[in-house]
């Protein structure tokens, strides 16, 4: 599926089921900045003069300490040179009880729920920046706004906090695919496996959707996917490890092929933020097409077109209709008239359409109104 | 127990009542433990006729030092308090306990506690104290077993409850002290690969169907598997290796089931979930195994149920069994 990872048989609780990406060897010259570990580690220095290329994952709390003391999330995955340079664009987190729960003594995995997809389709699309920080210090003081109910914490799915718990990382583990009652929740890929080990109890307070939260919550158990070793042709123990192997490649065959699939969607767009050394940052984001699989998400790649590492979000309906609005304007340059008309649609109806997808605050209050006004004239 | 009898309303005889609910009412006590404690009270010396767990809160309410007390403590401890202040009496000479008189699975647990660096420190003492306490266990059957082979869970899942730390795999550890001694010729196969058994911690997956596959090509009589049950590398190739093998492969498998290699699952871990352990296989007969001692009879009574021996061997083994437990704590 992906060039470097190996998928390993997946393990199952309840409706949870996680499979492990392996990695014969970890990607040289890529680590987790070392600011982000509880205690950091040291990087052994490469004989080649090659210097160490480090990242920092989206939403990371972490406190920077260059000049303020307070806990600030990264916006938006970045490269940086080797644990030097500033610290990454960051947001303030306030902590409120309600917002966040702790996971070290002073790092979570999140922004305030909704802010870091919303952070996500604004970075994705490069939207309208000074509306979203009008936006996120309303949020910020108030804590979780009206809109929450879209993304949920990993804790509040049912079963995942469990299944992580227990769950038996891989010799070489750099990464895993979640899934909630068979749906694809999340894929995760670090370049080392000690940067995987670091993270994996922080999954549980990634974000996830309204489906998955939803899946969770109906707690309809993972099937078993296991085929039974035909024994008809099975003479010897050789012959049985052969078949135990083919078995296992059938596995992983099946699983990229069928369950992830339409992780990558050859229709979606890629762009590429930041060059590093040879390592590429890019976004990419879907089709968004409806009744499918979106998901969007962030992929950091060697120069050989390995990925070292990879975050996905699955995308909600409604946030794929979002999404799709987005991309129609940001196509016509986010003007309504041109798009509405490529809709086949009035500006009326496109405005009152963006309203009622949740981008009312886009638009500015007159101008909505004036729309609204339109709309009950002529019913 | 102060509020239990006083729900169970239960008349307490003698000074079971005034020792309970109105201890200082009584100037002196006629039963000795009852005397002692209320001593204990007022008098740093009589501390020391109390049991170790009792004394020990005295000790800190007369801030005696830890030291001085556990020197002068000493003779009461028995021998699992003495095994469990190890670490905290390491300074107190006196302390000092033979690890070989320790049991089976308390001293794994014990070896287990000890850092991987104090571990490979002390690894003459603790290989030397574990084989002494496996024989003593063994008994009269060592050597007994013939070709044993054991396919040993130190997957993730070993870790256990956070009650009992590496219960799980502490009970693997004894058990293969003890077959190395019960067997002739003896294969330890722990699931993470690793041959180095004192250093053994729990970590990565449980790939019990490879090794299984593993253990049964050494071509053992006896193969005995220790695990939770959670076969999950890849998940059901254990149950699929165990159906083959007694269905096709197994040399005996036409023959009366007493030729066919013997394999027996003991899970240390009771599923709360049904109220059982984990079972690998429904050919496989599967037993709950609480201390590494109970499987010499577990693997017993596993031969019964296959119909390898018959209920007069089974009753003489158990008796036999029950002798040496009783001789034990006599």
């Amino acid at each position: 599926m992906m060039l470097g990872l190996e998928t390993r048989p997946a393990q199952v609780w309840g409706s949870v089921r996680l499979v492990p990406l392996v990695r014969d060897e970890p990607v040289p010259y890529l680590r987790m900045h070392r600011r982000l570990y509880e205690e950091p580690v040291s990087v052994v220095e490469s004989g080649d003069g090659r210097a160490y290329v480090s990242f920092v994952p989206h939403a990371f709390v972490a406190t920077w300490s260059d000049g303020d003391q307070t806990p600030a999330a990264s916006y938006g995955t970045r490269l940086l040179e080797r644990d030097g340079g500033a610290a990454p664009p960051r947001m303030a987190v306030r902590f409120t009880r309600r917002m966040a729960r702790k996971a070290g003594r002073d790092r979570l995995r999140f922004l305030p729920l909704h802010l870091a997809v919303e952070g996500y389709l604004a970075l994705h699309f490069g939207g309208p920046e000074i509306a979203w920080e009008e936006w996120s210090r309303r949020a910020v003081a108030r804590g979780l706004s009206p809109r929450c109910e879209e993304t949920y914490l990993g804790l509040h799915v049912r079963g995942l906090e469990d299944a992580l718990r227990i769950f038996e990382i891989h010799p070489g583990q750099c990464g895993v695919l979640v899934y909630v009652g068979e749906t694809l929740a999340s894929a995760f890929a670090v370049p080392h496996p000690d940067d995987y080990r670091a993270l994996h109890p922080t999954l549980v307070e990634d974000l996830f959707g309204e489906l998955i939260y939803m899946d969770g919550l109906l707690g309809m158990p993972a099937g078993d996917l296991s085929a039974p070793i035909d024994d008809t042709g099975i003479k010897s123990l050789d012959d049985l490890r052969t078949a135990a192997e083919l078995c296992q490649a059938e596995w992983a065959g099946f699983h990229d092929d069928v369950m992830a699939g339409q992780l990558f969607d050859e229709d979606g767009s890629r762009q590429v933020v930041q060059h590093l050394h040879g390592f590429e940052l890019a976004r990419f984001l879907p089709s968004f097409g409806l009744r499918r699989e979106n998901h969007i998400g962030e992929t950091i790649t060697g120069e050989d077109g390995r990925i070292a590492y990879l975050k996905t979000f699955r995308l909600s309906e409604a946030q794929v209709r979002r999404g799709y609005l987005l991309k129609r304007l940001a196509e016509h340059d986010w003007r309504l008239g041109a798009t509405a008309a490529a809709l086949g649609a009035d500006k009326a109806g496109l405005a009152l359409r963006l309203e009622r997808a949740g981008f009312g605050y886009l638009l500015r209050q007159d101008v909505l109104d004036h729309y609204r006004a339109q709309a009950r004239k002529l019913t | 127990m102060k509020v239990a009898a006083r729900h169970a309303h239960l008349r307490l005889r003698g000074e079971q009542r005034n020792f309970l609910f109105a201890p200082f009412t009584v100037t002196a006590f006629t039963t000795p433990i009852f005397e002692q404690w209320r001593r204990a009270h007022f008098a740093q010396a009589a501390i020391y006729e109390l049991p170790y767990t009792v004394a020990e809160g005295f000790a800190a309410l007369h801030g005696i030092p830890r030291e001085t007390f556990l020197e002068r403590i000493e003779p009461r401890m028995t021998r699992l308090e003495r095994l469990r202040a190890q670490t905290s009496a390491a300074k107190v000479e006196a302390v000092r306990a033979d690890l070989r008189e320790m049991p089976l699975t308390r001293l794994a647990s014990y070896a287990l506690s000890l850092t991987l660096d104090e571990r490979s420190a002390r690894r003459a003492e603790l290989t030397e104290a574990l084989r002494t306490a496996a024989r003593r266990v063994a008994g009269a059957a060592r050597g007994s077993w013939g070709r044993v082979a054991a396919v040993l869970d130190d997957s993730y899942s070993a870790l256990g409850s956070g009650q009992k730390r590496r219960r799980p795999l502490a009970v693997a550890l004894a058990s293969h002290y003890l077959l190395e001694a019960l067997a002739k010729e003896y294969t330890p196969l722990w699931t993470s690969g690793r041959t180095d058994e004192l250093l053994t911690y729990p970590s990565g997956p449980t790939p019990l169907g490879a090794r299984i596959i593993d253990a049964l090509e050494t071509g053992p009589e006896r193969l005995l598997i220790v695990s939770d049950g959670w076969d999950n590398a890849p998940p059901g190739l254990a149950a699929d290796v165990l159906r083959i093998w007694r269905t096709r492969l197994d040399p005996g498998h036409r023959l009366a089931p007493g030729q066919r290699v013997m394999i027996v699952h003991l899970n240390p871990v009771y599923d709360a979930g049904d109220f059982d352990v984990r079972r690998l296989a429904p050919t496989v007969p599967t037993a709950g195994i609480r201390d590494a001692e109970d499987l010499p009879a577990l693997v017993e009574l596993a031969r019964f149920a296959e119909g390898r021996v018959g209920l007069p061997k089974l009753r003489a083994h158990l008796d036999d069994r029950t002798a040496r437990f009783l001789g034990d704590r006599a």
